[in-house]
């Protein structure tokens, strides 16, 4: 049970969310361990082997663009090797996740060995200056997983309606099922939200259940900015990056993707987090009641090295044919690990926090902040950790306290 | 406490002609499966390109998602209409899909295509003022 009687909770009135697309979390954090071994990131020793057999190691030379192209394949069936290394559920029934198939699950895209190697590569804090300094300035979270070991869709349902009723995949079609989007729940309960994707040229991931059917939903970042500026923000704010590189409509300049997806650089991704960050930190008015969670979709093919964890089943059941695999998946196991940070001048800093969440844990967190005891979600979600408790300084840190960005 | 400082990308990171990713092509896919119920006057003012690069995403993602948002105007009787800044709530049922578009079992529907095109109209997108995500033209 939430404590309200915290001042960090007792101010609460906005929960801003962003999510960012397919880096893990050693990839973009795990050189923290380096200054901070709380942190669960890399020893710099952990290694996977090649289609050769031979280890190759992590490596601290990620490149903002270029090195990850093709895109690392992030389907069911090449997560399912990327955990279990390639050891099936019929050479064991009780195979255990051991991280040992990236390597091998990108040589698969393109047989190039050399190239494959470079999945186990990582960024150095200095490359992240963004990233790296909202997890060292509040706090990290050591163990937030993707839901589902498998694409963006299916994950980002799980922020959106604490499941993918049943999906696995990129085909997510589940409007008016027996669960409502943490939207329309708020609507309902007379609070205002918004998802706000970047433009109208990028647009949002949620087409076929919420832009099409609840369009009022919606708004552009520049909404979300202005909404900043003019203290409108809604009380919960979900927002999507820039998906693709497209023209400015006015022919002025050239709009940059800034979701870090692969191939997309990094970079842009920096400057987008930055700037959310800091239309609340620059803002008298909300910066002492706004909670952000940055966080990322999935992992996107790319190595991490903490095995996901069991969790409480989804009462859906994906067949081999919608999995690709030999199996059924039963909602009954996370996906990998994924960088999400905690900012709020109420959070102290440096914290690292090491219960177990997922995506499910976002519209958990929201409705029990802001409707309270609410029983029609799915059982992932009932059980899903919140994560406001800890906003629970008793004093809000001071504005030269906090970190600002340029 | 010093500004931290945020660098950005060369302007040579910048690829519009870059394939689109399997997720760009799932969400082109989605709203080709919109489009496909659409009435035929809706459908009139909608590019059919052929999809292969990021641009030609974006140039028909554009006007299909301002159609969709217009829904927003045309239908005020939905739970969450509001034309406002934020969202404030007109009725506390959620809104039946007959309200909106049906969605179906499937986006099999309008696959993209496998060839470029000539450009079409340019969409009117708003432009979001980030750090420095945009590059003037040189």
């Amino acid at each position: 049970m939430l404590d309200r009687t915290l001042p960090g909770i007792n101010n609460l009135k906005h929960i801003v969310v962003l999510m960012m697309e397919n880096r893990s979390f050693d990839h973009m954090l795990g050189a923290l361990h380096a200054t901070n071994p709380a942190i669960d990131g890399l020893a710099g020793s952990e290694t996977n082997p090649d289609s050769t057999g031979v280890p190759v190691a992590v490596s601290p030379t990620a490149e903002y663009q270029s090195q990850l192209d093709p895109d690392p394949d992030h389907h069911f069936p090449a997560v399912d090797l990327q955990i279990f290394g390639g050891v099936t559920t019929a050479q064991n029934p009780n195979r255990a996740p051991n991280m040992q198939g990236f390597v091998k699950s990108y040589f698969n895209q393109e047989a190039n060995l050399g190239h494959s190697h470079m999945i186990m590569n990582y960024f150095t804090p200095q490359m992240l200056p963004c990233l790296t300094g909202l997890a060292t300035e509040f706090a990290v979270f050591n163990q937030w997983f993707s839901s589902i070991p498998g694409p963006t869709l299916c994950n980002r349902a799980f922020a959106h309606w604490g499941t993918s009723f049943g999906q696995v995949s990129m085909d997510v079609f589940y409007w008016n099922k027996q669960y409502l989007s943490i939207y329309e729940r708020l609507v309902a309960a007379g609070n205002t939200t918004r998802l706000y994707y970047y433009d109208e040229a990028s647009s949002s991931l949620e087409v076929v259940n919420l832009l099409q059917n609840q369009p009022s939903l919606f708004g552009t970042f520049q909404d979300f900015l202005d909404a900043c500026k003019n203290n409108q923000l809604p009380q919960y704010s979900f927002i999507e990056p820039n998906y693709t590189d497209h023209d400015a409509p006015d022919g002025s300049g050239e709009l940059i993707a800034c979701d870090q997806h692969p191939d997309h650089d990094v970079r842009a991704g920096e400057q987008y987090i930055a700037t959310v960050y800091n239309a609340i930190r620059n803002n008298p008015n909300l910066w002492p009641n706004t909670a952000i969670l940055v966080v990322y979709d999935e992992h996107g093919g790319i190595f991490d090295h903490v095995p996901p964890p069991s969790c409480t089943p989804d009462g859906f059941v994906a067949q081999p044919s919608a999995t690709g695999t030999p199996d059924a998946f039963h909602f009954d196991r996370l996906g990998v690990r994924v960088p999400a940070i905690l900012i709020s001048p109420w959070v102290q800093r440096g914290s690292v926090i090491n219960d177990v969440f997922e995506h499910a844990s976002i519209p958990g967190t929201v409705t029990e902040y802001f409707i309270g005891q609410y029983d029609n979600r799915s059982p992932r979600e009932k059980v899903a950790n919140t994560f406001l408790q800890y906003l629970n300084l008793p004093a809000q840190r001071a504005d030269s306290d906090c970190p600002t960005f340029s | 406490m010093d500004p931290i400082h945020v660098p950005g990308p060369p302007k040579e990171a910048f690829n519009k002609n870059r394939r689109v990713s399997d997720l760009i092509r799932a969400q082109v896919n989605h709203l080709k499966h919109v489009e496909s119920r659409l009435p035929p006057n809706l459908r009139q003012g909608i590019p059919q390109h052929p999809i292969v690069t990021e641009d030609d995403a974006a140039r028909y993602i554009a006007p299909m998602t301002r159609l969709l948002r217009a829904q927003a105007t045309a239908a005020p009787q939905s739970a969450a209409a509001s034309s406002g800044p934020t969202l404030v709530p007109s009725a506390a049922a959620p809104v039946p899909a007959e309200q909106g578009l049906k969605p179906a079992a499937s986006a099999s529907q309008g696959k993209i295509a496998a060839r470029r095109k000539g450009p079409a109209k340019k969409s009117a997108t708003s432009k979001p003022s980030q750090l420095k995500p945009k590059r003037k033209k040189q």
